[in-house]
């Protein structure tokens, strides 16, 4: 109680929550617990039962910014496919052994990086309700891992909070994941939507991330989320509280004077968290598929990010050559070991064994050994590989 | 519907209210014509006046135009309302041919005129026409049908992509003007990247194109009098690849550098495979025997001790 206090007085939350213009209810879904919830989160708004999506589906996709159009509409419906998958890590460089839950598909914020600007199945923002075959789901695939230690987070396909105040799923699955110690449950944003997680009771293998950047980058290109400084604030409350915090410096960009804009966010966050209370920190630099491009150029005319020097990576995505990557990651490892955060883990996003190399001058030798850095106790991160 | 046979010269070739095809070859079609007459009447409708409008054959009217055929066979339709004609001529050859972008364009600018709601044209006529149900390509479209029909003419023949031309409409007329003389003849490949390089670069320094394309450097290219256009537009688009490119550009000329001092023989080309990323470099030769290739790994031997090419890989690896 103290906390949301603290919380609601720090953050204007009510201004920063995402509301849409209407629910759309699909007809399976509608007397699932979840769905009520929802429906009783946005009882203020306009409600409309469907009996299929595909049709308010492709209104949408009509529409001259389907993106845009569909960020403003929620549609609450089933999850038909899986719920748990590994995550998409490109194969050609050193994953991270994740799994993804897809509990929610698409972001009520608007990064002008955003991938997910490019999947047009549907861009409404939707909260699969079907919660019970998530944890039908769940349990099968724990049940069949059961031996080792992995990660597992739910924010691949939107932000991981940004929904948290209509759906409560957060609450859930801390308390799911709680009984399941070995595996590290991540909730990854770029809000300070945190209330419900400040209502629990924090087990140690929860780790809420946040994702973080330049203030520059944050203001210019990520639309509608809150300014660095208020999820660095939000992090200090979660860590306060008793969880195990993560931060994604995730896409680094490179611009002119990025060396101090980094810099100041470094420092801000290690004055504000303990570093022990800190599982990890990624880093990763601005990368995207060449079909990208025409969309970030028309939905974000104004930005600069995707003028500057790309070369096509074994993937295919286009990313920055590797000395600018280099300089980037070495750059902000030598921040973090200045400001005294030498020991949290580090790990790259989607890089190859020798960028590894040249940026911490130690690699992992696969999936498995980032898993086992990522995964070590709290406290234990001598990060040797 | 009426067959009738009716003089060339009652025909308004000024009004092309349905017409949607341009850019004719009409080779084979005079052959034809003047071999066999013209077997397949055209399709006319009488409007203001006694004039008659042309609903489908323009090929045909104005091969036999070429001709100078005093009368020609035409089935005249009853239909008073053009939206209705235009839908027949739009199925009448929607049945027995696909369209080109430029026809596409013409049809999506003609039924907006016709029916002027956006959304019934993209969900009734794009499928048929084949383009993403999306109104973000009506406006595609459109812009495309409002190009001049200098670049038209030079889409049509070239037959460019669809993401070639809607490069091309995100320049303004002013600026596309300017582009002309520099991408005449260049290939269509190299087009649009020398276009995508301009736009991009503009984007990135706020500067127009105008200003980009009359910097001194690319002055004197287009200015030269020793040059052919061809070499002017190769020359201008590669200096505009190391205005948009710089690192990458300096990479590439230091390496092609000190690949001509270490002088190797013409027919070994070094190559740094993806951009100098991975540190990896490939050595390609040919060879029409074992003598040969003894020969070639000899001199390739003799390489390995020239330190300058390995320090400059080393410097591209270890970036
Ligand atoms: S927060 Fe993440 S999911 Fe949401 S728009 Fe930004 S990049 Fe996309």
């Amino acid at each position: 109680m103290k906390t949301s206090f603290l919380c609601s007085r720090v953050f204007p939350m009510d201004e920063a929550r995402f509301y849409p213009t209407k629910v759309f209810v699909t007809k399976d879904s509608e007397n699932l617990l979840l769905t009520r919830k929802v429906l009783e989160n946005t009882r203020h708004l306009p409600v409309e039962f469907i009996a299929d999506s595909r049709e308010l589906i492709e209104d949408v996709l009509l529409s001259r910014d389907p993106v845009g159009e569909g960020k403003k509409l929620l549609l609450v419906t089933h999850q038909r496919g899986e719920y748990v998958k590994p995550c998409p890590c490109t194969p050609q460089y050193i994953g991270c052994n994740y799994f993804i839950i897809n509990t929610e598909l698409n972001c009520p914020l608007d990064c002008s990086y955003c991938i997910l600007q490019l999947y047009m199945n549907n861009p409404l923002i939707t909260i699969h309700a079907n919660t019970s075959q998530l944890y039908t789901q769940l349990d099968d695939f724990l049940k069949k891992n059961r031996n080792r230690p992995f990660r597992i987070g739910t924010g691949e396909l939107g932000d991981s909070l940004a929904l948290d105040h209509l759906t409560g799923r957060s609450s859930e699955l801390i308390s799911y994941f709680a009984e399941h110690p070995n595996v590290l449950f991540e909730l990854k944003t770029k809000t300070v939507n945190i209330q419900n997680v400040l209502a629990h009771k924090p087990p140690g293998n929860i780790v809420i991330a946040w994702s973080l950047n330049s203030a520059k980058i944050a203001g210019e290109e990520e639309m509608g989320a809150p300014p660095v400084h208020d999820r660095v604030q939000a992090a200090h409350l979660v860590s306060q509280a008793g969880y195990r915090v993560g931060f994604h410096f995730d896409p680094l960009i490179y611009y002119e004077g990025w060396e101090d804009g980094y810099g100041e966010v470094i420092e801000n966050m290690l004055a504000q968290i303990d570093r022990k209370k800190i599982a990890w920190i990624s880093l990763g630099s601005l990368r995207f598929p060449p079909a990208l491009k025409p969309v970030i150029l028309k939905r974000f005319p104004q930005t600069k990010i995707i003028y500057d020097e790309f070369i096509p990576g074994k993937d295919g995505k286009l990313r920055y050559p590797k000395t600018l990557r280099l300089r980037l990651f070495q750059r902000i490892v030598k921040d973090l070991e200045k400001a005294g955060g030498g020991k949290i883990p580090v790990y790259l996003c989607m890089e190859s064994r020798d960028i590894w190399m040249d940026a911490q001058k130690k690699a992992p030798r696969g999936k498995r050994e980032v898993e086992k850095l990522l995964t070590l106790p709290l406290g234990a991160n001598e990060n040797d590989f | 519907m009426k067959l009738l046979d009716i003089p060339l010269d009652d025909i308004n070739l000024q009004d092309e209210r349905f017409r949607f095809s341009y850019f004719f070859d009409l080779e084979k079609m005079l052959i034809s014509i003047k071999k066999i007459g013209l077997v397949n009447p055209l399709m006319a409708v009488k409007r203001e006046g006694s004039k008659y409008v042309i609903v489908c054959g323009w090929k045909r009217v104005l091969a036999c135009r070429e001709l100078s055929l005093a009368y020609v066979p035409v089935y005249l339709l009853d239909e008073q309302d053009d939206r209705r004609v235009f839908f027949l001529s739009l199925y009448e050859n929607w049945a027995v041919r696909n369209f080109n972008i430029l026809e596409k364009s013409e049809i999506i600018h003609k039924l907006n005129g016709f029916i002027g709601d956006e959304k019934k044209i993209v969900r009734e006529f794009f499928p048929l026409l084949g383009i993403p149900v999306n109104l973000s390509y009506f406006d595609i479209y459109l812009r495309i049908a409002q190009l001049d029909p200098v670049w038209k003419k030079i889409i049509f023949k070239k037959k460019f992509p669809l993401s070639s031309i809607q490069l091309l409409t995100d320049f303004t007329r002013e600026d596309r003007k300017l582009l002309l003389p520099f991408v005449l003849s260049l290939n269509v490949n190299k087009m649009k990247q020398f276009c995508e390089d301009l736009f991009e670069l503009s984007k990135k320094t706020g500067d127009s194109p105008k200003i980009l394309l009359s910097a001194p450097e690319i002055l004197s290219v287009s200015q030269s009098e020793n040059l052919s256009s061809l070499q002017k537009a190769e020359r201008v688009r590669s200096l505009m690849r190391t205005k948009r490119y710089p690192t990458l550009s300096s990479w590439k000329k230091s390496f092609d550098t000190s690949l001509k001092k270490a002088r190797l023989s013409k027919d070994v080309a070094f190559d740094s495979a993806s951009f100098f990323e991975d540190g990896e470099f490939s050595v390609t030769f040919s060879l029409h025997d074992k003598e040969d290739f003894r020969k070639r790994l000899f001199k390739l031997q003799e390489l390995v001790a020239d330190e300058d090419l390995f320090s400059l890989f080393k410097s591209f690896s270890d970036g």
